[in-house]
């Protein structure tokens, strides 16, 4: 049922207009299949609450049953640029490491909303402003898009 | 600001009970919202907030929207709302598959998304899981197993099971293969131990019963007819039986000695002579004969534990000391010698082969248990029961593979422990002097060297030192006149006389030979020691020429 994600991603969009949680706003959704969303982070030192972060989603045409590919945005010819948050979860190319995303933690109920939701807590929750081990040789020889990453998913105290 | 796609009307409208799907306005959180419950169905759509202007023409051309037609449709307990593709059931068309509700919770789907997902969730992902019976499906919000009825093939489940047992089946399979090839490897290496020891006929005498069976054919050969098919197999049950010291004994050989130059050894070892002893039920004429000489073979293998101990207390007592002192001669004179790791690599291993050799000296390691001595010492003319063969014990031979290893082991364990030991001795009142084997063993290996180089030596010099054993018997046949080495003439008339002295026989030539061996070996090394300390002490460094423009001889 491969026109499944059309409509169910209209039906989000349409969902998205309406109130949002704090700190999460839709930027674009032009193209139907990307999609752009700013998060703030509240109440964490690491994170001035002024600093906006954004996130694209890249949609494929087995949405919601694959997960989308969620990557931080950095942009750095805009003002003011748009910077990768420091977490030791996320490598400096944007590419983020959490369960949700991976193949093996997706499910169809959850959506955009909730994805956004779920990085806002990770940011907000975390306490080391560090890159992950590795990272610049990650950022440096990878070549995969982030769905055919396979992740190691071993520290949930972050 | 966001930018939205453009509207597009829903089209799928059947019922009455149409709920649009329009997009809503981009109307902030205010209660503008004109939501009116009453209307006469809650599904009718309110016209927007006045704020869309695109929106209220739109709106007009079809039947009145409610402001907020999901969220209306959302709080409508009795709309089902597909959590796969978000549709309600309010845009059920007569292709949209049926509702389904399997799970406890409150979610609900279409039978298509649900099977689109369940395929998804079942396909292997990972080439690593594939066919184990794919995991169980859950749903996502409250856990509760989905269960899905197919229709049942008897071939697919039935290929599909099979699957599945051969997937678990490879892990046992794979370390079944590797034990059978470690095993036959410590087999032909045990006959190859046997016959460098024992020579060409009595290694054949011993070994006699594991050749015939070693080429017969495979018991596949005889499906064709069951009746000799169960008869070979039974025949094979049963000599395996009868023979068992052979099958068991034989590959237990390699890895005993090479155990044996461990320090595990030394414990064990004194003891399994007196097993052996006690375990042996028939006594009649060779077993424990301590008067006559020649011993028997297995009394003369049994006794090798306790030669090595001697051996071991009087290398301690006369020159471990000795040896140490000159190997810290050859040190830096800050007295660091015996700490420094790196600079006593190689000489901790010098000084493991030194007191191997000496300790090994009159042990000598090929390990033949009891059982086969038995039978290969009747069998020059007292055809006993095989019964009584089986009932010596194993411990002969653990013992003696760990004889020979144990010899050659322990002067490793030994030697490091013997520096550490006398080290503190010359340090601390001689009090700590004790060195015995077994005190050595319980100080503790505090440096062991783990290097794999030290390893391999080790492990090789046991292995080897059989046919060592053996070549060193041969030399010394052909040292030794020829009366003492030969068996008495009447063997030449083709009757079997008994030997008369030790080294008439092969394994005593090799067992003394082996001992020989270490004795030597030590007594070369322990030479070279002291050259080298008394060398060292006369070494002088040579002045640079300066008219010459090279070294003042």
């Amino acid at each position: 049922m491969a026109g499944m994600s059309g409509k169910r991603l209209q039906k989000e969009l349409a969902k998205i207009q309406g109130p949002l949680p704090p700190g999460i706003t839709l930027v674009s959704a032009t193209d139907l299949q990307k999609w752009e969303m700013d998060i703030q982070v509240p109440d964490n030192p690491l994170y001035p609450p002024t600093e906006t972060y954004r996130l694209r989603f890249n949609f494929s045409k087995n949405y919601p049953i694959e997960a989308p590919e969620v990557t931080f945005l950095h942009r750095s010819d805009l003002t003011p640029p748009l910077r990768v948050p420091m977490h030791p979860h996320i490598y400096s190319n944007g590419i983020i490491c959490l369960d949700l995303l991976d193949s093996a933690g997706w499910s169809p109920v959850h959506n955009v909303e909730s994805v956004c939701i779920s990085i806002q807590s990770m940011l907000a929750s975390n306490t080391k402003g560090e890159r992950p081990p590795g990272d610049a040789e990650f950022v440096r020889s990878n070549r995969s898009r982030p769905r055919d990453i396979n992740f190691l998913f071993h520290d949930p105290s972050v | 600001m966001a930018s939205l796609p453009p509207r597009q009307q829903s089209q799928r409208r059947t019922s009455p009970e149409q709920s649009s799907d329009q997009p809503q306005s981009q109307a902030p959180a205010s209660p503008e919202r004109a939501r009116s419950a009453t209307s006469e169905d809650s599904q009718t759509l309110f016209l927007n907030s006045p704020q869309q202007d695109e929106q209220p023409s739109q709106r007009q051309q079809q039947t009145p929207a409610p402001a907020a037609p999901i969220r209306n449709n959302d709080d409508d307990p009795d709309i089902k709302k597909c959590w796969i593709c978000f549709s309600d059931s309010t845009e059920d068309t007569p292709e949209t598959s049926p509702w389904r509700d399997p799970c406890p919770c409150a979610l609900v789907a279409h039978e298509e998304c649900l099977l689109d997902w369940i395929a998804d969730m079942e396909a292997p992902k990972n080439s690593r899981n594939r066919s184990i019976g794919g995991p169980k499906i859950e749903c996502p919000q409250c856990k509760a197993e989905i269960k899905l009825a197919r229709p049942r093939n008897y071939v697919v489940d039935a290929v599909r099971g099979l699957e599945r047992v051969g997937a678990k089946a490879i892990t046992p399979g794979a370390l079944t293969v590797l034990s059978a090839t470690l095993y036959n490897s410590s087999m032909a290496w045990g006959v190859h131990s046997i016959y460098s020891v024992f020579g060409s006929e009595d290694g054949f005498r011993i070994l006699r019963p594991l050749i015939l069976n070693a080429m017969r054919p495979p018991v596949e050969t005889y499906v064709g007819e069951p009746r000799e098919a169960l008869e070979k197999v039974v025949g094979v049950l049963l000599d395996h039986l009868v023979h068992w010291r052979l099958y068991v004994g034989l590959p237990l050989i390699t890895p005993v000695l090479v155990l044996s130059r461990t320090k595990f050894a030394d414990s064990v070892l004194p003891v399994l002579p007196i097993l052996f002893f006690a375990t042996q039920q028939h006594l009649p004429d060779d077993g424990l004969d301590f008067t006559h000489w020649p011993p028997s073979a297995s009394l003369a293998f049994a006794v090798l534990p306790y030669v090595r101990s001697a051996y071991n207390l009087y290398y301690e007592k006369v020159w471990a000391g000795k040896e140490k002192r000159w190997l810290k001669d050859i040190q830096p004179r800050n007295g660091q010698g015996q700490n420094d790791a790196d600079a006593d690599g190689g000489l901790a291993n010098l000084d493991q082969v030194d007191q191997a050799g000496e300790e090994d000296d009159n042990i000598f390691e090929v390990r033949i248990d009891g059982g086969i001595w038995d039978e290969w010492d009747e069998d020059p003319g007292q055809p006993q029961p095989d019964a009584q063969n089986n009932r010596a014990a194993p411990p002969p031979m653990p013992q003696r593979p760990q004889q020979d290893g144990e010899d050659q082991a322990q002067p490793p364990p030994n030697i490091i422990d013997n520096r550490e030991a006398q080290q503190q001795a010359n340090a601390a009142p001689p009090l700590q002097q004790p060195q015995q084997p077994a005190q050595n063993v319980q100080q503790g290996e505090r440096r062991l060297s783990f290097s794999p180089t030290a390893i391999a030596e080790t492990v090789l010099g046991a292995i080897l030192f059989p046919t060592i054993a053996g070549m060193s018997g041969e030399l010394l046949k052909l040292l030794l006149p020829r009366a003492w080495t030969a068996l008495p003439a009447a063997s030449r008339l083709g009757v079997r006389v008994p030997a008369k002295g030790l080294l008439q026989e092969k394994w005593g030539r090799s067992l003394v030979g082996g001992c020989l061996f270490v004795v030597a070996k030590d007594a070369v090394l322990l030479y070279v020691r002291w050259k080298m300390a008394q060398m060292h002490r006369r070494r002088r460094v040579l002045d640079w020429d300066r008219r010459q423009g090279r070294a003042r001889v």
